[in-house]
């Protein structure tokens, strides 16, 4: 800890935010709550097929951030953004972006598992219906089938598929969830604290998931558990009042990180 | 330079207390491994055969601390994943007591080899060369200790560089020692035993090393284990 | 005095207290029931009357020269046939001492007026009884029924009529049935030709036409100010505005029907079309409340995993926010409907408090409600319509517990677990 002191600049990213293969990039992202500033200046590429984490104190502004790369903020009338965040290149602010298609590319997983109250099948056919991605009942089921595959649900449920999603357990409801966003092969899967209401072995299915889903998909993942981010991400953005304090390899971040607010939060000291 | 590892600032107290106590712990066990070298050397510079058996016979003191405290890190590491600082400390202290552990080792042979060499008639000569090693050996394992008290990485950098003094100053015992073996072919087995306690020193003077290479990673960070002192310190100043 | 002492202090203290609590919630609910069931009692002792129905039998003699009927005679003169001579006739035969006018008019006044229609109709069902004497049972007077109902303690007989009674009666000539007549006829100024259809169907046509404008309506407006108004001052006026309506009185709403539909619009008066309109005026509020209550009260995280997924804002709303508020909504729907029922006030000023016979085939004929009716025959001086009245409310009862297990029904098959 040579220079490291709580005095140390807070308004620029230590470590190394930008990567080569970005994904997503975001650049100069500030975002408001009618007045007040939620997120200050972000700066932040995400890398194809990463998974990203992003710890912080509650409040940090992690989830709002991760709520602004799919526009899901947009059904906050208050909600404003400002920066420049580009999806392979394109900007998904600009007028041109449709907010639907957007979020059809960019999918999301919520904390609380959210399945619809209808059956296991109609669940993940949701997406694949609206967006047409399936021509007949043939497809479709394909569809509905492999993406339970790939969440390595469908041998858990292939005997109640038509029995309601609400009757599974939680880390069953969580994995449906993740199921019904890849159902429409998003290119990009956001995750809130996808873990936090499981217990350990569902936790641990679940990162078992998310390592295998990188293969195919980008994943930023905003969690709670330090021992979580450590474990399933290869880079850890850390936030602190808004702003990303530090991202780097998570290996590092969580053994040598460079600023001291990352080295408090992570060890678990007072701010 | 901020040195201040804050080991008592983790929101959990009783983690606070923890750590501390495994760092106090090491450092009362660095302690009785000094006292241990210094009387090694003490009863064989001496010819003090009672000291050397005292010497001899007090090592299982620190086997024993060596055992507690790893007892305690594994259980920090079970209850705490220790992160960052806390895990590079725990870590630090991990294989600080092993080196610990080695330099009460070879305090044990300083004070055994002390027994049958007080019996024999041995020119005082040479334990010049001998005591002024020893004596450097000594400095070296307290600066290391201190450097991990402190977490001073200036002081460990200091110490790292000082080892190449205790080998270069083994070499010329060696020496030393061949020349007057093969003069003296009926010292022989005297001129042995003195190699072997050289050798017990420098040997303590490499675990000082080692535990000061763990100071440097446990502040900074930065594994600095087996490359040359030129590279080392082009390391550490890269930020 | 340690702590697991002062502790079991405080327990019993607060035992007590519950229980107290527990006997009173008890007590309350007792209080309730007490008087509904009361009331239930009452109201069916009272209208017990009202489905038992006298009747006579009278010897008849289907005389062609007493009916004023040609030797051949096409099957319309039969309507215009003297049906009435014949009980005339049978009345003389059966007591052949009166002989004053006054006293043969109310000798005839024991036989109800619809009994000539009766027999017309009897008549024109079997043509073979022409010139046939048979045995026939016709309908009594209210007042005869009421005075056999009530233990002869009815006194809205004369003696002479007493006598003539109590002569049939010791010929075993009166006879108690089901009074299967209440529930097919409209009104009538008779207590017993009085049927209750009339209003069943009036209401039922009115609460349609209530449901078909209102649940729609009231649904669309509360998504729309739940999940796309934008949050401005016009809307907030909107929102103060509908939950002031909530409380506007009926009657108000009766004026504007008035105002609007039928003077402005021309919609037909007395007609379950206008006054569903009216009332669905008055019920839209509720239903607006009570559906933006059950839609606030959907789970943000349902339409996240929607939007999510990328559905459109009215996705969300129709494919899942609007499924999983139903059961809110039909309850609310429900309620509404119910205090559509029982409105009089805003019908009175669109002609709808009106003595009507026919049974309404549609929601433009003129027709009267299930209250109104009730207000109409409380309201009617003949000791027979006390019963009917009482059997009226028992039937709006009815219906309202009808519809109130409809929207059980419904809530069952909607509600989800979660």
């Amino acid at each position: 800890m040579t220079t490291t002191n709580i005095e140390q600049k807070v308004n620029e990213t230590w470590g190394k935010p930008f990567v080569d293969n970005a994904k997503i990039s975001i650049r100069n992202m500030d975002v408001f709550y009618a007045d007040k500033q939620a997120v200050f200046d972000v700066n932040l590429d995400i890398a194809k097929h990463e998974v990203i984490a992003l710890i912080g104190p509650s409040g940090c502004g992690k989830s709002t951030f991760l709520r602004c790369l799919n526009r899901m903020n947009d059904t906050i009338p208050i909600c404003r953004v400002a920066g420049d965040i580009s999806l392979d290149g394109e900007n998904i602010y600009d007028t041109n972006m449709d907010p639907v298609l957007l979020r059809a590319r960019v999918g999301m997983v919520f904390q609380k598992p959210n399945p619809f109250p209808k059956s296991v099948y109609e669940n993940v056919a949701y997406g694949p219906r609206l967006h047409g991605l399936a021509l007949n009942r043939a497809e479709l089921d394909d569809i509905v089938v492999t993406s339970l595959k790939k969440a390595g649900l469908y041998n858990e449920v292939k005997d109640r598929l038509h029995s309601i999603a609400t009757g599974l357990s939680g880390g069953q409801q969580q994995r449906l969830c993740i199921a019904r966003t890849i159902a429409i092969s998003p290119e990009v899967i956001l995750m809130d604290e996808p873990a936090s209401a499981l217990d350990p072995i569902a936790t641990a299915i679940i990162e078992e998931l998310i390592d295998e889903l990188r293969k195919n998909y980008t994943i930023a993942i905003v969690t709670h558990s330090m021992q979580q981010a450590a474990r399933v991400s290869q880079r850890t953005a850390y936030f602190h009042l808004g702003r990303i304090i530090e991202v780097g390899e998570t290996s590092q971040i969580f053994t040598n990180p460079q600023h001291e607010l990352t080295e408090n939060y992570i060890t678990g000291r007072f701010g | 330079m901020n040195n201040d590892l804050s080991l008592d600032s983790h929101i959990s107290r009783r983690f606070n207390e923890e750590l501390e106590e495994v760092r106090h712990k090491v450092l009362v066990m660095g302690g009785l491994v000094e006292k241990q070298v210094a009387d090694g050397l003490t009863a064989l510079l001496n010819s003090d055969s009672s000291l050397g058996e005292v010497v001899a016979g007090a090592d299982f003191e620190i086997n024993a601390m060596e055992v507690a405290i790893d007892e305690q890190c594994t259980h920090i590491f079970a209850r705490r994943q220790p992160a960052a600082s806390d895990l590079r400390l725990v870590i630090s202290v991990i294989k600080t007591i092993t080196d610990l552990e080695r330099i009460g080792d070879e305090a044990e042979k300083l004070g055994r080899y002390a027994m049958p060499m007080a019996d024999k008639k041995i020119t005082p000569t040479y334990f010049v060369t001998l005591r002024h090693l020893g004596e450097h050996v000594k400095v070296m394992l307290h600066n290391s200790l201190d450097a991990f008290a402190h977490n001073d990485v200036d002081e460990a950098l200091t110490t790292i560089a000082s080892d190449e003094q205790i080998n270069q100053e083994f070499e010329a015992i060696s020496r030393q020692l061949i020349t007057q073996m093969m003069e003296n072919p009926r010292d022989i087995k005297k001129a042995m035993q003195i190699s072997w306690c050289a050798r017990a020193l420098e040997r303590i003077g490499d675990h000082s090393k080692n535990i000061c290479e763990y100071v440097v990673y446990l502040v900074k960070g930065k594994d600095v284990r087996h490359i040359s002192l030129d590279r080392l310190n082009k390391r550490i100043n890269t930020d | 005095m340690n702590n697991t002492e002062k502790i079991k202090k405080s327990l019993n203290k607060r035992y007590r207290k519950e229980k107290r609590f527990r006997l009173l919630s008890l007590l309350a609910v007792l209080t309730g029931f007490a008087c509904l069931f009361i009331l239930l009692v009452d109201m069916i002792i009272k209208a017990l009357p009202a489905f038992i129905q006298t009747e006579v039998k009278l010897d008849i003699h289907f005389d062609q020269e007493k009916l004023e009927l040609a030797a051949h005679f096409e099957p319309e003169e039969l309507q215009n046939a003297n049906f009435r001579g014949l009980i005339k006739q049978s009345l003389q035969q059966r007591f052949p001492t009166v002989r004053k006018r006054s006293d043969k008019r109310a000798l005839m006044r024991l036989i109800s007026v619809d009994a000539e229609y009766q027999l017309r109709d009897k008549l024109q069902a079997e043509p073979q009884l022409l010139g046939e004497t048979v045995p026939i049972w016709l309908l009594v007077d209210d007042d005869v029924d009421t005075y056999l109902k009530s233990d002869k303690q009815f006194g809205r007989v004369s003696q002479k009529q007493i006598a003539w009674i109590t002569e049939l009666e010791q010929q075993e000539r009166f006879q108690k049935r089901f009074n299967y007549w209440f529930f097919q006829t409209g009104d009538s100024r008779e207590p017993e030709l009085a049927g209750i259809l009339g209003a069943v169907m009036g209401s039922f046509y009115t609460l349609l036409v209530t449901l078909l404008l209102s649940f729609p309506i009231g649904v669309m407006a509360a998504v729309y100010l739940e999940e796309f108004a934008p949050r401005n001052r016009w809307i907030d006026l909107i929102e103060v505005n509908i939950n002031n309506l909530a409380a506007v009185p009926s009657i108000v709403f009766g004026l504007l029907g008035l105002a609007v539909f039928i003077n402005f619009f021309g919609v037909p008066r007395s007609a379950p079309l206008v006054g569903g309109m009216v009332l669905a005026l008055m019920t839209l509020p509720t239903i607006i409340i009570a559906s933006r209550s059950a839609i606030k009260a959907v789970s943000p995280s349902m339409r996240e995993a929607a939007l999510g997924l990328g559905a459109s804002k009215v996705q969300v709303a129709f494919h899942h926010v609007v499924p999983l508020a139903m059961p809110g909504i039909l309850t609310g729907t429900i309620i509404g409907l119910a205090q559509a029922l029982g409105e009089t006030a805003p019908l009175l000023m669109i002609g709808m408090v009106a003595f009507i016979v026919d049974i309404p085939q549609g929601v433009t004929d003129a027709a009267t409600v299930l209250p109104v009716q009730i207000y109409l025959w409380a309201d009617s001086p003949e000791r027979a319509f006390v019963a009917k009245t009482a059997a009226a409310i028992l039937v709006l009862l009815l219906f309202l517990v009808a519809m109130n297990g409809l929207a059980v029904w419904l809530r069952k098959k909607f509600e989800r677990m979660f």
